[in-house]
């Protein structure tokens, strides 16, 4: 299997050479194959965030380097990652992220407004994938009016409606009930059987469970990488 | 090119200018204040231009008056000879008038021959109902409409005018004076200059002034210097003059206006800068989530400017809209006392506007030029943001 | 100094573009020389600074357009305020070391202001930025023009003033005339306007074919170049007397006044003029990777769609105008 993603001592540290600097993480080496469902663990404050940063370029490292499919994209600039982040990579974020002026389908549709799409066609394709997450019913709806469950859906959505290649969860089943977590879950199988990269930072045994690899972080350092046979 | 990431990205800004209420009112009602003051100088300038011009074509070529300590007093009949004599000159006409005071009130009387006197085809805009003075009329006066209508004069009405020996005349109202002329003929008592002379006991060696009137306009200036030369002791006023005159007070006018006005859009600027500034966390934190999503430091930049042109075209459209009415239906308190500006006190009158394509496309750029100045780097600091203020929750 | 309206805000508008352009220079400097040696950080800032003075140059390119046709309706509103003037010939004369200098900016400066904004755009339909370096070059070397519009502008809204002046007649009307003379004799009017059309026409049709083939472009150029004293000599001589009527050579401001259809003849032959100028701009400094040399090219071809067709319109206007003059 091709490698999608490559980490070389990766370290970012937060306000350096300030009095309350932070070393969030420290000389992480890992790879990620291409259709790999990977899960960061660790407790809380070990960086699993932090890392989901810089795999998803939202961030420079202080230190280090990161490859995407054999390509240096760390040193690339900030309009090169930007470029990168629009066609190969799809976020979920813990807190949903959701813009509480926009309904759900235009929530969806919000990383389509950059890819030059008009209206009438941000509406179709949003609403493809919020059919796919049972949530067509919803798409008027402004984000006040979901439930938990109903926004992290959306948020998904938001994230598969560039057809990425790369997905980054973060902690997606943390505020949401079992039945939402169970229903994440399987949405989860569904994109890695289309030959996605997951990565997914989380404590939830369940998604551990369906893992190709896991990469175990505490204090920023990684003290166990495990590789899973599908 | 491609436009349709641009539409969408003024999509996104509208939504913008909805979702931020106070920073969106706050600009807007502060710029359109500016705007509304600004636009009513530019208008009421223009109109008082415009009225200027219309007024100033009826006026002759050229008018020659006799000055003595520096006062005007009626000139001989036997300057019409000398003037003749000058080349280029293709008539000279006498001109009989002077004011009464009646009702409290002062009118000017100004007595012309119809019968030589040029009449421009502008006559057609100048007068609303009736007609103009004709050759074998006697007795009968058009006037301004600011007199018809505190007398309750209409066409056909006979009007009582007395002189200074308190002889009552006659005169029959042949035509009314339009709005757009109103500036100076609202109290205009057109009349012969026959009746003119016997209403105000001038004989027919002399006239109030000399119409002179040229064959070719170019050389009006040459020939009025000639008039100087030869008539000494006149006061040679050219129409150009008289007009450049009116044109230079009320264009200086509104330039001043326009500079203290600054102070204003300064005001304006800092309240934008301000606003722009105060952006909340949720703001940024919204700024790292689009760039998450792919927006780039580029679009979230784009979006913030076309948010302050959005509301530089809001305010200023809203500024010219309250500037028309303030002029048109409030009469431009304290703008039109200083425009006008002149010893004389007006009787009132409804203040002419004119909202030029020009002065309004001047508007909307010093709306939203400076919009764009003040809130440029608050909205560069904002589109900076770090992306993974997104993951880490602002 | 007249101050009016129009006066006082090109004076807030060219101050606002002078503190706007001088304000970023540094930052364009800094970004234009440390690009190539920069590391990755440094590169990271500086592409941060970049965005700023990118939106600062637009704006203040935006605000030097939008003072071009400004400027000339406020002249032409001044002409009753300038004691003998009769049209903006007069106006003029009032300041002449500052704004005959100040005309000839006014319609070579656009052409290079367009030229950025049109290189800029390039810049944002691309992915990653490519111009960058090129942008905040192209505006060091242009930002001493940018500023000497500015400051021209200022100084001539402070130092104009009522002084008496002599009508363009003086001037246009006077002399000897060796053109059209030298051209046919009497009928060398005749011919002017025959070099007049040719040249116009020629190009407009270098300028589509210039769409097809590059190896026209040059030739283009130089039928662009050539149109300009062709105009100005045809306008005075040719086309004002004849469209207003008199016998011989009058001021061509008296034309952009009396007949103002001829103002857009002007404009659109700004337009075909400087068009095949910011291809040449587009191609040195628009071709930075494969996408930019694609999106240049596309750019590029509009360019010369544009000059083609004002080229066009512009002598359609002129053939009407001389029609209905002589019916």
């Amino acid at each position: 299997m091709i490698t999608r993603i490559r980490l070389e001592n990766l370290s970012k540290t937060y306000f350096k050479g300030e009095t309350n600097e932070v070393t969030a993480i420290n000389n992480v080496t890992s790879e990620i194959k291409e259709s790999d469902f990977a899960v960061i663990t660790g407790p809380s404050g070990s960086g699993k965030t932090t890392l989901l940063s810089l795999i998803g370029l939202l961030t420079k490292p202080t230190k280090g380097k990161i490859f995407f499919d054999g390509e240096e994209v760390s040193r690339y600039s900030d309009a090169w990652q930007t470029k990168i982040r629009k066609e190969k990579i799809g976020i979920v974020f813990q807190q949903y992220n959701l813009l509480p002026q926009f309904s759900a389908w235009e929530n969806v549709s919000l990383p389509l407004l950059c890819h030059d799409v008009p209206k009438e066609e941000r509406r179709k394709i949003a609403l493809e994938y919020m059919k796919k997450l049972g949530l067509e019913e919803r798409k008027d709806f402004k984000v006040a009016y979901l439930s938990g469950g109903e926004q992290q859906r959306i948020a998904i959505a938001r994230a598969l409606v560039v057809d990425p290649k790369i997905i980054l969860a973060d902690e997606p089943t943390a505020s949401v009930d079992l039945e939402t977590a169970y229903s994440i879950l399987r949405v989860l199988e569904k994109l890695e059987k289309e030959q996605r990269t997951l990565i997914i930072s989380t404590h939830d045994p369940s998604i551990i469970s369906k893992a190709t690899v896991s990469i175990d972080l505490r204090n920023g350092t990684v003290t166990k990488v495990e590789r899973f046979s599908p | 090119m491609k436009i349709q990431r641009h539409l969408n990205f003024l999509w996104f800004a509208v939504n913008s200018i909805f979702t931020y209420k106070t920073r969106t009112i706050a600009i807007t009602f502060s710029l359109m204040m500016a705007l509304m003051i600004l636009g009513s100088v530019a208008f009421v300038s223009g109109g008082l231009e415009k009225e200027a011009i219309l007024s100033a074509t009826f006026a002759p070529d050229i008018t020659v008056q006799y000055l003595q300590a520096g006062r005007q007093i009626p000139i001989s009949m036997n300057n019409t000879s000398v003037i003749n004599k000058i080349s280029g000159i293709e008539k000279t006409i006498p001109r009989v008038w002077g004011y009464i005071s009646q009702n409290n009130r002062i009118y000017t009387i100004m007595g012309i021959d119809p019968a030589e006197m040029p009449i421009p085809k502008e006559i057609n805009f100048a007068i609303s109902s009736g007609r103009f003075l004709q050759v074998q009329d006697s007795e009968v006066a058009i006037v301004g409409r600011h007199l018809a209508a505190a007398f309750a004069l209409d066409v056909d009405d006979t009007l009582i005018l007395y002189n200074e020996s308190d002889h009552p005349y006659n005169f029959t109202v042949v035509g009314v004076f339009t709005m757009e002329v109103n500036l100076y003929a609202a109290d205009l008592i057109l009349v012969t200059v026959n009746d003119s002379r016997k209403f105000f006991g001038i004989t027919e060696n002399y006239a109030t002034d000399l119409c002179v009137y040229a064959s070719d306009q170019t050389e009006t200036r040459y020939i009025a210097q000639q008039i100087l030369n030869d008539i000494p002791g006149a006061r040679v006023l050219t129409r150009q003059a008289l007009k450049d005159a009116l044109l230079s007070a009320y264009g200086a006018r509104s330039g001043f206006v326009s500079v203290i006005w600054y102070i204003m859009l300064l005001a304006v600027i800092l309240v934008a800068w301000n606003q722009a500034s105060a952006v909340s966390a949720e703001a940024r934190k919204e700024v790292g989530i689009l760039k998450s999503l792919g927006f780039s430091t580029m679009d979230i930049l784009e979006i913030r400017l076309l948010e302050a042109i959005i509301l530089g075209v809001l305010s200023a459209s809203l500024g010219i809209l309250l500037a028309i009415i303030y002029d048109l239906y409030l009469g431009a308190p304290v703008i039109s006392d200083f425009m006008l500006g002149w010893a004389a006190v007006y009787p009132s009158f409804p203040l002419p506007i004119h909202v030029s394509v020009t002065s309004v496309v001047i508007l909307y750029g010093v709306a939203i030029f400076p919009l764009l100045v003040g809130s440029l780097v608050p909205s560069w600091k904002s589109a900076i943001t770090e992306p993974d203020t997104a993951m880490r929750g602002g | 100094m007249i101050m009016t309206f129009g006066t006082a805000m090109i004076l807030l508008l060219s101050g606002c573009a002078a503190v706007l352009a001088l304000g970023v220079i540094d930052t364009a400097v800094r970004i234009f020389r440390g690009w190539r040696t920069a590391d990755e950080e440094k590169r990271y800032d500086l592409e941060k600074s970049f965005y700023l003075t990118y939106s600062v140059v637009c704006i203040v390119l935006g605000i030097r357009l939008f003072i071009v046709p400004v400027y000339f309706w406020n002249l032409q509103s001044l002409v009753p305020m300038i004691p003998g003037a009769m049209c903006l010939w007069g106006v003029f004369n009032a300041l002449p070391t500052l704004m005959w200098p100040n005309l000839f900016l006014k319609f070579l400066l656009p052409t290079i202001y367009m030229g950025w904004l049109i290189l800029a755009k390039i810049n944002s339909d691309c992915k990653t930025n490519p111009l960058m370096v090129s942008l905040t070059g192209f505006y060091v070397a242009v930002s001493p023009l940018l500023l000497l519009d500015s400051t021209v502008d200022i100084l001539t809204s402070l130092n104009l003033s009522p002084v008496e002046v002599s009508c363009c007649s003086s001037a246009i009307d006077v002399g000897p005339r060796p053109i059209p003379i030298i051209i046919g004799g009497v009928d060398g009017q005749i011919f002017l306007t025959a070099i007049f059309f040719t040249v116009s026409v020629a190009l407009a049709i270098s300028a589509f074919l210039c769409m097809k083939y590059d190896r026209v472009e040059w030739i283009s150029r130089i039928f662009a170049s050539a149109y300009i004293p062709v105009l100005i000599l045809t306008m005075t001589e040719v086309l004002t007397p004849w469209i207003l009527h008199l016998p011989l050579h009058h001021c061509p401001f008296c034309l952009l006044f009396q007949a103002p259809s001829t103002v857009i003849f002007l404009a659109l032959s700004w337009f075909a003029i400087s068009s095949p100028w910011i291809t040449l701009l587009t191609e040195k400094l628009g071709r930075a990777d494969e996408e930019s040399k694609v999106i240049e090219k596309k750019t590029r071809m509009s360019l010369w769609l544009t000059s083609g067709f004002a080229a066009t319109i512009a002598t359609s206007i002129i053939v009407v105008h001389l029609a209905l003059a002589f019916i």
